[in-house]
């Protein structure tokens, strides 16, 4: 027997509903009882993507100052503090922004929808991560001498490709738009500026976490 | 207050909001523990869920009588879906995702078919004699009213085949091919919905 009530994709039929399912992530966020059970996931999604690309980051910090296993250990617990906390911090402004643009979206629809844009980007993070191992790869051959740059493009990488995760969100809200309720009508791009407000606020607050989390953590 | 203050503070509401997780989630064996360490660590992101109730469908869902007749099909068919035994929840739940969206569609056809009918009661197209537009859009109305009616027929027939599946007494596996040519015959109706 099946609960009914709400469709759930384990956490690897997650993965594939973020890349490839984006009409059937639509229908499961518009879908008030399945809202829990997808908020977890996402959260697992997140979590896993950032852990993996913070020990990466660590791995190769460890290599190139030639110390032992030290930043493999904190790197992941830094960029999941930093990237999940700063997600937690940014939600009210995320729900005012959101109410501001004529959508009234539940509090947890937009939790989803902000988790929808972080899980897309840890899974990117996923796949990216071949190439940031090639460049390292090529910093530990000497081909790149600054190992700071190595290190900074590992810190910047989630933000670049948080733009797609970015992406997702406006997309998840265009279609989310045609079945909310809306509270005032609003002209232009609306969608555009309250997703942009989104990345904005949330640029502001993840960048500061995560260097004084490296900071601490790494004396 | 201090950092370590706010630290017991936020822990504090972490326990309280993975106690609440561990009571309502559905997670099993190691995803579990993984929930409840989230909850604890980000409940931020999990108190909108535990709180909120949940929304009236009237928000997300129009309630007028054909709106009705298609919230109960579909929850006749879902539930004809999971009374059948034998069948694996990886199997079914693809389907019943697939039942949730031709529905929606159906939600979608129904807000048209309101908002053309709320249109043709205005003065502007009730009056003597009609408009050529009244017209077009009684056609357009009639139309997707009875492409809904369609619809719906199909899917009560197709609950009757669950029906007749579940007291066959079929082997599991002739219950599970018999599920996925009634999930293609789904596949169909959401294709002829998006089509039309």
């Amino acid at each position: 027997m099946i609960d009914t009530t709400a469709p759930r994709p384990s956490i690897p039929g997650m993965f594939d509903v973020i890349l490839r399912g984006t009409a059937e992530l639509d229908t499961l966020l518009q879908d008030d009882r399945a809202l829990p059970d997808i908020v977890q996931r996402l959260v697992g999604i997140s979590v896993l993507g950032l852990s993996v690309h913070g020990a990466v980051v660590g791995l190769i910090r460890d290599l190139l100052h030639g110390t032992g296993p030290n930043a493999v250990l904190w790197m992941p617990l830094a960029f999941v503090v930093a990237f999940v906390g700063a997600l937690c911090i940014c939600l009210p402004s995320f729900y005012f922004y959101t109410q501001l643009s004529g959508l009234d979206a539940s509090f947890r629809l937009v939790t989803a929808q902000a988790l929808r844009a972080q899980a897309t980007t840890s899974v990117l993070l996923l796949g990216v991560m071949p190439f940031y191992g090639a460049v390292a790869l090529a910093a530990a051959l000497g081909v790149i001498s600054e190992e700071s740059t190595v290190l900074g493009l590992g810190m910047v990488l989630p933000f670049v490709v948080g733009l797609t995760g970015l992406r997702a969100a406006y997309r998840g809200f265009i279609a989310l738009a045609k079945v909310l309720p809306k509270t005032h009508e609003r002209r232009g791009a609306f969608l555009r500026r309250m997703v942009l407000a989104w990345g904005a606020v949330y640029t502001s607050v993840a960048p500061v976490a995560l260097w004084r989390l490296v900071e601490r953590l790494g004396g | 207050m201090g950092v370590l203050e706010t630290a017991i503070l936020y822990a504090t509401l972490g326990v309280a909001v993975a106690i609440f997780t561990a009571h309502t989630s559905t997670a099993r064996g190691f995803e579990r523990y993984g929930t409840l360490l989230a909850a604890f660590a980000f409940w931020p992101l999990f108190t909108p869920s535990l709180i909120a109730g949940e929304r009236p469908r009237s928000t997300a869902r129009p309630e007028n009588a054909v709106a009705a007749r298609i919230h109960r099909e579909e929850e006749r068919l879902v539930a004809a879906l999971s009374a059948l035994e034998g069948v694996a929840a990886e199997v079914l739940s693809p389907e019943v995702r697939r039942v949730r969206s031709l529905f929606r569609g159906l939600d979608k056809m129904s807000v048209r078919l309101a908002e053309l009918e709320a249109l043709l009661a205005t003065p502007d197209y009730s009056g003597d004699p009609p408009r050529k537009a009244a017209e077009k859009l009684a056609i357009l109305r009639d139309r997707t009213k009875d492409q809904i009616d369609r619809t719906l027929l199909e899917v009560e027939e197709l609950v009757s085949q669950l029906h007749l599946i579940r007291f066959a007494n079929s082997p599991d596996d002739e219950i599970v091919r018999r599920v996925r040519d009634l999930a293609a015959g789904i596949e169909g109706l959401a294709e002829g919905l998006l089509a039309e």
